[in-house]
């Protein structure tokens, strides 16, 4: 028997247990009788999808040690908590060490340290250091949980990181982790467990059905969004830095969040054809139609979108937006200046998942458009009354070959930040890349100069640096994380465990799980398993290099470019002959 | 006390150049040491590759500079040399390695940047490690179909013509100059042979031609870019050489001058 506190005292069977396993009946019955559960309308919910089915199928009931790190901040994570018993701590200021988190610093070489690789580095491919004991040289200590038997980091201490930190408590009956889970946006604090906490874990996908059917719910997660976050991310965006705080006031309370598509995009698109990317456009989720009036401005909070216009039977790519972008103040412009409804003049799609914002139009037209500086201003787009309008707009000189366009948004490589494109009317496959590559690395390349290609142009599998990094769901170490100042994803190799998580996740296969030696070129041996040990090998962008990039600076043709591929003018300018 | 034999020796120095001066003359002194370290500047190209890890400046920057300075040699050395023929067995080998070492290197400055936009435009690029790959792969596809045939059509004459006419273009790399001049003879003479073989074939057979057909046809663009990237990375081959042989006669070149000239004071 577990005491949940005053008003949940509540018997629960299965703690204790395998917690990947479903739920059991009567477990989700007595979630159902606690708040804010207890006011879900069943009755709301499809026969295919009851209530019920929903929790014992997308939550899982799940036990944290004191000190178990619940979330890292930075972290992409899938699912939300709901407190039951215990407490947790947010931490707040200072931040937590990286390197208590698992994540690792890499200060810059100095210049004679990048000298000295010439001859120090080692010749034994993935030469590593010997490992302390069998789980690695670890500086974040981590355990399996009796119940999940997951590998989990725990701070050794939590009692005297209360005392060095600023920490927020969070107590039973409580949410967090549902914006970050509910928008594939980094998790932004780090928080522990202060002593022993039951918490529910609901998946993503539970969550988005649980608001989609559930109206006491939905409110109650966009009011706890509202509170935490949309404020700030509002505040953040360019069209709206003029307004005052009543003003974005008056936005966050009329500002609704929607997700379409699927997070689970990657197993998919793995298993289709590349030659079929293209031809997805059909299948993706419809956010907007073209020919629609406008009732609101969409921005887009996270994930991809494609914008198509429809010509004959065919719909046209015309661009992609990602996060920060909007959709529809053009034609919001043009209502304003014309005083007429203005229908969408693009269609716009998911691509993957996108989570936007939807800000009323009447909001938009009052508050922000009489004040909004002309630069902001979207190009005009023309009225297209003809087939023949409509095809010199798609392929107008100022546009992106339509080709190229479905070839980077069919295979995903707007995901970039830092995709390596190779120019093949520059490349003399000289491979000068890769020996700087190799130079930069202890003498293994990080890439591999072959990918997916579209007329002269190839995308090597190198890593992207993804603005939606699903390599980094389910890290149970949190070697691989991405860095605070700079943005790029790296692994830290003093907390790879080797699991494959991230490998096996990157849609793009470019990810390398390699046996790591030692001086002699023979293989490091996990203690536990007697089996060769491995570890997640990839693109860092030569971030302790003095040099940046070393590939793009060792390239004399100005063949290969790291491009971030929301920069779409910059990629058009190096894409010139 | 060392600061001042230091003094001395810079002291002596300057003398011995102001009497070099004299003797060589001030222009030719101006553009040989000019020339010289113009070549040693480009040379020095090389080992910016070896040393990619430093921030000596982008490949790109470098590869500029690179052409620009060439130029501007090929200027100075004319200037050096009065317009002349040389005089002498050593002036020979100097004068012609530096025009050898131009040369290369103009040639490979086009051929880097004209090959890979022909490459790229003939058909697939092809990575230079999966040439041989591809090509093996297309041999024994095109071994197999002329196999296929017999049982197929109970005919051999695809077969035949397989063994006699095809077999040994599969084999290896073939035409490689014919290719590098752009030319399409070797594609005519394929269109040549298939129509003229089809001309004794049932239409059955036809099928079985055809694929042989486009995996002739990918043969050929293996070839071109197998042509293609052995001269990309070969003619590097001429050039590194030859520049280290002219830095070894500039090297002579400058002791002998000073050695009959200023030296021998």
């Amino acid at each position: 028997m577990l005491n949940l506190g005053p008003d949940n005292n509540l018997e629960f069977s299965l703690y204790g247990n395998a917690l990947d396993r479903r739920m059991q009946e009567k477990d989700v019955n007595r979630i159902l009788e606690m708040a804010p559960f207890s006011k879900i309308d069943a009755s709301k919910f499809p026969a295919s999808k009851s209530l019920q089915e929903l929790l014992e199928q997308d939550a899982r009931l799940v036990t944290f040690m004191p000190g178990d790190i619940i979330v890292r901040r930075g972290d992409y994570g899938t699912s939300a908590f709901f407190i039951l018993r215990g407490c947790v701590r947010v931490v707040t200021s200072p931040e937590i060490e990286d390197a208590a988190l698992g994540h690792t610093p890499t200060p810059k070489r100095t210049h004679w340290q990048a000298f000295k690789q010439l001859w120090t580095n080692h010749h034994e491919p993935e030469y590593r250091p010997p490992f302390k004991g069998s789980t690695g040289h670890l500086q974040t200590q981590t355990r399996l949980a009796s119940d999940t038997q997951e590998v989990r980091a725990y701070l050794s201490d939590p009692k005297s990181v209360i005392e060095r930190y600023a920490t927020i408590p969070i107590q039973a009956g409580e949410f967090f982790g549902e914006i970050a889970a509910l928008t594939r946006t980094p998790r932004t604090a780090t928080i522990f467990a202060e002593n022993v906490c039951q918490m529910i874990e609901i998946r993503w996908q539970g969550l988005r059905d649980l608001r989609r059917f559930s109206t006491e719910f939905r409110q109650e997660i966009d009011q706890i969004y509202r509170e935490r976050s949309l404020k700030t991310h509002l505040a953040e965006s360019s069209l709206f830095k003029h307004l005052d705080v009543h003003q974005l006031g008056q936005l966050v309370d009329a500002t609704e969040f929607e997700s379409y598509g699927d997070f689970d995009w990657y197993p998919e698109f793995r298993r289709t054809d590349a030659a079929r990317h293209g031809q997805q456009i059909a299948k993706e989720p419809l956010i907007a139609q073209e020919g629609d009036y406008i009732n609101d401005l969409l921005l887009i909070r996270a994930g991809f979108a494609r914008q198509s216009i429809q010509i004959n039977e065919g719909h046209r790519t015309i661009g992609y937006l990602g996060s920060g972008d909007a959709f529809g103040l053009e034609e919001l412009i043009q209502s304003t200046q014309t005083g007429r409804a203005i229908a969408l003049k693009h269609s716009l799609r998911a691509v993957g998942y996108v989570n936007l914002l939807r800000v009323p139009a009447d909001l938009i037209q009052e508050l922000v458009l009489p004040r909004l500086p002309s630069r902001f201003h979207p190009p005009k787009v023309p009225d297209l009354q003809t087939t023949s309008q409509a095809f010199d707009y798609v392929e107008s000189p100022d546009r992106m070959d339509e080709g190229l366009l479905n070839f980077i948004v069919g295979g995903r490589h707007n995901n970039g930040t830092a995709t390596m494109l190779i120019h093949l009317n520059r490349c003399t496959g000289c491979d000068d890349c890769v020996r700087a590559c190799s130079r930069a690395h202890d003498g293994n390349p990080r890439f591999v100069r072959q990918g997916p290609r579209h007329q002269h142009l190839m995308v090597a599998s190198a890593c992207m640096h993804c603005v939606d990094p699903v390599c980094m769901l389910g890290c149970p170490t949190g070697a691989i994380h991405r860095k605070e100042i700079t943005g790029d994803v790296d692994i830290n190799p003093k907390t790879c465990i080797g699991c494959s998580n991230c490998a096996n996740n990157c849609p793009y296969d470019n990810i390398r799980m390699v046996e790591v030696t030692d001086a002699h070129g023979e293989p490091h041996f996990d203690l536990d398993t007697e089996r060769p040990r491995l570890q997640a090998t990839k693109c860092d962008l030569c971030s302790d290099q003095v040099t940046g990039p070393a590939c793009q600076y060792a390239c004399p043709h100005d063949a290969l470019k790291r491009i971030d591929m929301r920069q779409t003018q910059s990629f058009k300018n190096w894409l010139q002959p | 006390m060392n600061k001042a034999l230091f003094a001395l020796f810079c002291l002596l120095l300057s003398w011995w150049w102001w009497l070099s001066l004299e003797r060589i003359g001030p222009v030719a002194s101006l553009t040989g040491w000019t020339l010289t370290g113009c070549t040693l500047f480009l040379a020095a190209y090389q080992l910016r590759k070896w040393l990619s890890i430093l921030p000596l400046g982008s490949a790109q920057q470098w590869m500029q500079l690179h052409v620009w300075i060439s130029f501007m040699a090929a200027f100075i050395f004319f200037w050096h040399t009065g317009l002349r023929l040389p005089d002498g067995l050593f002036e020979w080998a100097l004068y012609s390695c530096f025009a050898a070492t131009w040369m290369s290197g103009c040639l490979g400055w086009i051929v880097t940047t004209t090959m890979p936009r022909r490459l790229a435009r003939h058909g697939d690029v092809i990575i230079a490690d999966e040439i041989p790959v591809i090509r093996r792969q297309l041999q024994l596809a095109a071994d197999q179909l002329a196999l296929d045939s017999v049982s197929d059509t109970g005919s051999t004459t695809l077969a035949e013509f397989y063994q006699r006419r095809l077999a040994s273009f599969f084999g290896k790399q073939t035409h490689r100059w014919v290719h590098l001049t752009g030319s399409r003879r070797v594609h005519a003479w394929l269109d040549q042979e298939f129509a003229q073989i089809q001309r004794f074939m049932a239409e059955p057979e036809w099928k079985n031609l055809n694929q042989l057909r486009e995996l002739a046809f990918a043969k050929i663009n293996t070839d071109v870019q197998g042509a293609g990237t052995w001269l990309l990375r070969r003619w590097l081959f001429v050039h590194i050489p030859l520049t280290h042989a002219l830095i070894v006669l500039i090297g002579f070149h400058i002791f002998w001058v000073y050695l009959f000239n200023a030296g021998s004071i």
